[in-house]
């Protein structure tokens, strides 16, 4: 049975303006797919919320039950579907940041030397709280992308209707596999089709942004399709 | 390398004539494996039915030629683009893919029972048909005894039943509602890995994004193709 | 095949689905057909088959021989030949004779034995048992009714028997359910046959199966020695040789003094020029001439064989069921038509979904060919069911119309083949333009729901104009000649020009339609509407034009009618009675003048107002003049009529001239003026016996034929001294007599006449006018019926982008009242040249004493025909905006 699961190489940082990487691993096979820049003032949040998710996830599990750190490795990996693959380490340095923000208490090892966890009055709130706000999107503004078409508008380095067909066409490509992958799935894995499904709504998004972009560089007399110079067909002949 | 099931040569298609005259298709050229589903997008005008109906010789085009399992249609009679319809293409559309007096098994077989295939075969085809689009229980019921999404399901069957295997389909979710429109897509999809091929117009791009090939159309020319990666795994930088 | 199999079953699908459609066709079809079925079975019941004569005459039997003027002796001579010529052959003997029997009237009285198989059939025994022995007598109802008995009672009947008669059971005849039969037992005749004043009839019918050639070798037989044995010896052996011209049979029958006579005028001087016909003249007016015509008794055969091989008076009735049917279905077809245009335009998609799906054009015109005979077998069959069941139900009023026992179903299988196919052919042909169209259309636009718009045919006019010259050149070439084919002939050209013009109605209303940009929006639809779907509206235009070709052509042939009855003089009024003489207790005398009891038994019957019984004079009112050029219906001279037929000239009494109540009459014979009671006011002059005097015509309505048409005042009576008179009695009522007083006038044994406005042809024709201005209104309900199940679709869409419900009404109202146009427009036209060319034909006059009117002539009643054509398009468009209902506001759930 192949278990997908989720790694991410790089862009842990909670302001990214680089592509980001992800490795998408079904079973034996994985896809290294990258998540355009764009996507900063979407993905950089989560993947904070990444960071910070290591933070809220334990915090939301010691809630439930006290445990000691691999125990609650496991619970937070099986719990996302093994779409997280955390550093055992990270573990205990998250856990040690709880207890020294009064959010959690330890106790005294037991006979295999194993510290348990349990989360105290603050830390109960403060999982409630964490629960309660939305998730901050609007970063919006500096990604590369626009910055792209804008500056293929000012300087006419190229067409801005070819930077768009570029671009639709790699996203069309990922949207496609992510679909690919979806219909793979064949056990309705729930968080692993959450994941896809954000992906392709994002890709979705994307596209239709581009597609309004279009109509707009329409509205503009300089890029019109009669004005503008057009792309002969054959030369984007892909053959299978 | 396998021989394309339908392939199209240069297609041209001019529509009217003098000041009305439209160039719907411009030189357009497209093979569709066996197996693949092909996904044709772009926006309302761009050709996209006005190329579905050549595939699926409805129409003739004015320039190209369009090949359907190793036959050229321009070379074909009246008589034998029909059969060309009956045996190797089928088409669903976006609504009444059905017709209202015949039942959701009579309608499968009409193409099987109009090429003279005996009535019990044809019913029998139809039945397997029906199962393999989940429709199993319901070969008697009338088309107005079927949600949206069956009627679509049956339409799909009918595409493809017995020696069909080109699925012609004209934006088969555009009545439909997301979630069903998904489960068409699925079928469609499943229904090209066991070897169909299917020729799909949307716009949808989260539904042309169960294509193979994307295909995009603009003024009747092909704008820009995307080509699902062959397997998850191949790792394809595409910025 | 399994192809078609696949088509047709969509076809049948398709026509259990539009269930209302369906049936409405269904029932189209049906109404015309059964109708066919019960007129053809009367029309059969009507008239008799060969077998059915042959049973009337022979029974059972197979040879009939009639002992003509029988002798005694003869009837034995005939059995025992038979006995030596064939044991095997049965003889069995029937006498008839017409008596007079009191309380009953002329009975036609038989004996024959019932029992025998041989009469069987002669006779149906309709109750009780066949008389056998002596005593026994057996009636028809009408003789039973009439004598007031039934089976069991005891009647006398003293011409037959001298005792009392038993009745024992009710007979009838078998194709007839009245007429008055008494039947006496067997041989019963014979007892009283020298006391009857009427000859008794007797034959032999002889039965097996070598009958026939018996009767060959009996009729040899008969020739050679028979007539030896039974014809008298002649007066005067040898015949004289002068004689020897004269037919060897008639010489037989004349007596010695006869023949003497004969010899003697064939040598005198009287005989003429041509004594041979002179003698031969003379000698069959002594055989044939006097009160008892003399013969030489003779067998007559009638086969079973000849009975079969001569047709009945009608050849076939089915011809007349085919007829009646075509008729009605040249109609259906024009609607069943329209309606298939329409349900092909309805399903335009599914049709292109069928085309999609691999079906070729062979396939899809299956489909809607099918559907059509589908629905024209269904109908036909349940036309034929329903006009059986009509037939059989009616059965009792039928046989009382046909006068005749229906044995069996009485209708034949032919009566219901020529409607079914009819019915059929006039169903598929109705199809097969909308399956043609249907099959024509793209599929790309079929898919749309888009019927494109084709541009009219350039052939349709041409051919259209072509069809109706051809047709008017059948009917008249056809009119001319006599021949049995030209009738059918005639039909073919009527159908050819009918359906010429129809042809063009499509045309007419593609260019109707480039006004549309004149007009405001409803109109605008309805002429774009009925330019783009025209095979619907153009089969609708016709089916209203057929119909509208009855009206219009009712009214000129009423015009043209009355214009001809004109010169005849003015309609009779209804109110006059004119009792021109009585009959004597001798029924053969009817010249007894009218007397003042006659007048007063009338009076006492119906109320008069006013009486006048005035003498008549016997004078000539004009001569037979001859007139140059023109020829009678029969081909001879055409003569200048007389006024009425015998009693021309009325002295102008006081009473007549106030019964008549005419102030100018009155006025003029005061003033000594002679009076023609014509047709118009005006000065004229008549001629009396020779001699002509100054008149004044006015136009009065008087008794035609009966009443004279020329009055002198009593001053002139003088000039005419020897003139013979006759009273008659002019009588005016104050109504009408009803039906039974009329019976009662008439048991009165006057010779009358008036007293009744028989229907003049026009008011025959206003009422035909009427009952198909009903027809029109529901041909034109059902046409749009079917316009409308067509046009809702778009009427959806007009009524969402703002126009009010009841924009449907107006825009069906409109669309009725101008397809009405166009029709009306067609038929006007059509219709004259149908009269027209009918009655060009006739090339003969019709004369009277007010004129003369060539019967070609064809006066057209022109306001009475722009009135019809202005009115009723607009009656037609106001009862449909007022009798469909609006659009519905929310429209219904479309089933997909
Ligand atoms: N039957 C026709 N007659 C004239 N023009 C047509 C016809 N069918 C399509 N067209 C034109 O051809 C172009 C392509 O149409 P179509 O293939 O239906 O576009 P799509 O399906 O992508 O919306 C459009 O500009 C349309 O107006
Ligand atoms: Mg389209």
């Amino acid at each position: 049975m192949s278990v997908p699961s989720c790694e991410l190489l790089r862009g842990l940082e909670p302001v990214i303006s680089a592509p980001i990487w992800v490795r998408v691993v079904v079973g034996k096979k994985s896809l290294d797919a990258h998540i355009l820049s764009m996507y900063y003032w979407y993905i950089p949040s989560m993947y904070g919320g990444f960071v910070v998710g290591i933070k809220e996830g334990l915090l939301c599990l010691l809630v439930k039950n006290e445990g000691h750190g691999y125990q609650l490795k496991q619970d937070l990996e099986s719990a996302t579907s093994d779409t997280w693959q955390l550093n055992i380490g990270q573990v205990y340095t998250t856990l040690q940041r709880l207890e020294r923000d009064g959010l959690a208490t330890s106790h005294s090892p037991d006979a295999d030397g194993r510290v348990t966890y349990s989360v105290t009055d603050h830390g109960r709130a403060a999982a409630r709280d964490w629960m309660a706000q939305p998730v901050d999107l609007a970063a919006a503004g500096r990604d590369e992308i626009s910055l792209k078409l804008l500056m293929a508008l000012v300087s006419g380095v190229e067409h801005p209707r070819r930077v768009i067909e570029v671009q639709r066409g790699s996203i069309m490509g990922l949207l496609q596999d992510y679909t690919a992958l979806k219909s793979d799935n064949a056990h309705d894995d729930f968080a692993w089709l959450l994941y896809l499904d954000r992906l392709i709504f994002s890709a979705e998004a994307e596209l239709r942004w581009l597609e309004r972009v279009e109509s707009r560089l329409d509205d503009l007399p300089a890029f019109s399709p009669t004005v503008g110079e057009k792309q002969p067909a054959e030369s984007m002949e892909v053959t299978p | 390398m396998t021989e394309p099931i339908l392939s199209m040569r240069r297609l041209g298609k001019t529509h009217g004539v003098g000041a009305q005259r439209v160039d719907a298709l411009v030189s357009v050229d497209l093979d569709l494996l066996p197996g693949e589903l092909v996904a044709i997008t772009g926006r309302s005008g761009s050709g996209k039915t006005t190329l579905l109906n050549m595939a699926g010789a409805l129409d003739e085009p004015t320039t190209g030629e369009v090949i359907v399992d190793g036959q050229n249609l321009a070379t074909l009679s009246k008589q034998e683009l029909a059969r060309v319809r009956r045996v190797s293409v089928g088409y669903v559309f976006q609504q009444f893919n059905l017709l209202p007096s015949l039942t959701a098994a009579e309608n499968i077989s009409l193409p099987l029972e109009l090429d003279g295939m005996k009535p019990a075969l044809a019913r029998e085809l139809a039945e397997k048909s029906l199962d393999e689009v989940e429709l199993g229980g319901m070969a008697d019921r009338y088309p107005d005894q079927l949600s949206g999404g069956e009627q679509q399901r049956v339409a799909i069957a009918r595409g493809l039943v017995g020696p069909r295997s080109v699925l012609l389909a004209d934006e088969p979710t555009g009545a439909l509602d997301e979630a069903t429109s998904e489960s068409i897509l699925k079928l469609i999809r499943s229904r090209c890995d066991a070897g169909a091929a299917a020729l799909l117009v949307t716009h949808e791009p989260a539904y042309a994004a169960w294509a193979d090939r994307v295909v995009r159309l603009r003024d009747g020319r092909v704008e820009g193709i995307s080509v699902r990666s062959k397997t998850p795994s191949s790792t394809a930088d595409l910025s | 095949m399994n192809g078609r199999r696949a088509a047709f079953k969509v076809a049948t699908r398709n026509a259990r689905r539009n269930r209302k459609r369906t049936i409405f066709l269904v029932l189209l079809v049906a109404v015309p057909v059964g109708l066919g079925v019960v007129v053809g079975g009367i029309v059969r019941a009507s008239s008799l088959s060969p077998q059915e004569s042959a049973q009337t005459a022979l029974g059972a039997a197979d040879v009939q021989v009639y002992l003509y003027a029988a002798v005694p002796g003869v009837s034995e001579w005939v059995r025992s030949t038979v006995g030596d010529l064939s044991p095997a052959t049965s003889v069995t003997e029937l006498r008839q004779a017409g008596v007079r029997i009191p309380g009953v009237g002329f009975a036609q009285v038989w004996d024959l034995d019932g029992s025998d198989p041989a009469t069987e059939g002669l006779l149906l025994l309709l109750d009780g048992d066949w008389p056998r022995a002596d005593g026994e007598v057996a009636v028809s109802p009408t003789v039973a009714e009439r004598l007031n008995v039934d089976v069991g009672d005891v009647v006398e009947l003293q011409d037959l028997s001298t005792n009392e008669l038993e009745v024992v059971g009710l007979i009838s005849r078998p194709f007839s359910s009245e007429g008055s039969d008494i039947l006496i037992q067997p041989r019963g005749l014979v007892s009283v046959e020298g006391s009857l004043d009427v000859p008794v009839e007797s034959s032999l019918l002889l039965s097996g199966s070598e009958a026939e050639e018996v009767a060959d070798q009996l009729g040899a037989a008969w020739y050679n020695e028979g007539q030896q044995l039974y014809w008298p010896e002649p007066a005067v052996d040898p015949k004289p040789s002068e004689l020897a011209f004269l037919d060897d049979q008639m010489y037989l029958l004349l007596a010695e003094a006869e023949i003497y006579e004969l010899v003697d005028l064939l040598e005198s001087q009287e005989a003429g020029s041509d004594p041979v016909a002179a003698v031969q003249q003379l000698a069959s007016e002594m055989v044939y001439g006097s009160g008892s015509p003399r013969s030489l008794p003779d067998l007559y055969f009638n086969t079973r064989t000849q009975w079969l091989a001569q047709g009945s008076v009608i050849d076939d009735p089915g011809f007349v069921s085919t007829g009646a049917s075509t008729l009605l279905l040249v109609e259906v077809a024009f609607i069943t038509g329209a309606a298939f245009a329409a349900g092909t335009r309805r399903r335009l998609r599914e049709i292109g979904l069928m085309g999609a799906n691999g079906a070729s054009v062979k396939h899809i015109r299956i489909t809607v060919l099918g559907e059509g005979l589908l629905i024209g077998s269904v109908g036909a069959l349940s036309g034929v069911l329903v006009g059986l069941g009509v037939f059989v139900l009616a059965r009792p009023l039928i046989q009382r119309y046909v006068s005749r026992v229906l044995v069996g179903v009485g209708v034949a299988i032919s009566d219901v083949i020529g409607p079914v196919v009819v019915a059929l052919v006039s169903v598929l042909l109705a199809v097969w333009i909308p399956a043609r169209t249907a099959s024509k259309v793209p599929i790309t636009s079929a898919l749309q729901g888009r019927m494109p718009a084709l541009a009219p045919r350039k052939w349709v006019i041409p051919v259209g104009i072509g069809c109706a010259a051809v047709g008017v050149l059948l009917v008249s070439v056809s009119l001319a000649s006599e021949s049995g084919l030209a009738n059918v002939l005639v039909g073919v050209g009527a159908v050819l020009l009918v359906g010429g013009v129809a042809l063009t109605a499509s045309p007419i209303l593609a260019s109707a339609s480039r006004l549309a940009n004149q007009v405001p929006a409803a109109g605008r639809l309805v002429l774009r509407d009925s330019g783009r779907n025209r095979t619907r509206s153009a089969v609708a235009v016709a089916a209203i034009m057929v119909i509208l070709l009855a009206p219009i052509t009712a009214v000129t042939v009423a015009a043209t009618t009355t214009e001809k009855d004109l010169v005849y003089g003015l309609p009779s009024p209804g109110n006059h009675l004119v009792l021109a003489s009585s009959f004597s207790v001798d029924l053969s005398d009817y010249s007894n003048p009218i007397s003042e009891q006659d007048v007063a038994a009338v009076e006492a019957i119906v109320p008069v107002t006013r009486t006048a019984l005035f003498d008549t004079l016997d004078l000539r009112v004009a001569t037979n003049e001859m007139i140059e050029g023109q020829e009678s219906q029969d081909g001879g001279p055409v003569f200048v009529a007389n006024f009425s037929d015998g009693d021309d000239v009325a002295v102008g009494t006081e009473d007549l001239l106030a019964a008549l109540g005419d102030p100018g009459v009155t006025a003029s014979i005061a003033a000594g003026e002679v009076v023609v009671l014509g047709i118009e006011s005006k000065e004229t002059r008549v001629n009396l016996n020779g001699r002509e005097y100054p008149a004044h015509e006015y136009p009065v309505e008087v008794v035609k034929w009966s009443m004279p048409r020329v009055l002198i005042p009593e001053a002139m009576l003088g000039l005419f001294p020897d003139v013979p008179t006759r009273p008659i009695a002019l009588l005016v009522l104050e109504r009408s007599p009803t039906n039974d007083e009329y019976n009662e006038i008439s048991s009165l044994g006057l010779a009358f006449n008036g007293g009744r406005s028989p229907m003049s042809d026009s008011t025959a024709y206003l009422i035909a006018s009427g009952v198909s201005l009903l027809v029109v209104l529901i041909v034109v309900s059902l046409v749009t019926a079917v316009s409308a199940a067509e046009v809702d679709e778009e009427l959806r869409t007009i009524v969402a982008v703002g126009a009010p419900g009841s924009f449907r009404r107006r825009f069906l109202g409109l669309l009725t009242g101008y397809q009405t146009l166009v029709a009306m427009l067609l038929a006007v036209p059509l219709g004259l040249g149908l009269v027209w060319v009918f009655s060009s034909a006739q090339d003969f006059v019709y004369a009277g004493p007010f004129g003369l009117v060539q019967a070609s002539a064809v006066t057209v009643p022109w306001p009475q025909i722009a009135v019809f054509a202005a009115v009723l398009p607009i009656s037609i468009g106001v009862l449909t905006l007022t009798s469909v209902r609006s659009a519905p506001v929310t429209p219904p759930r479309r089933a997909s």
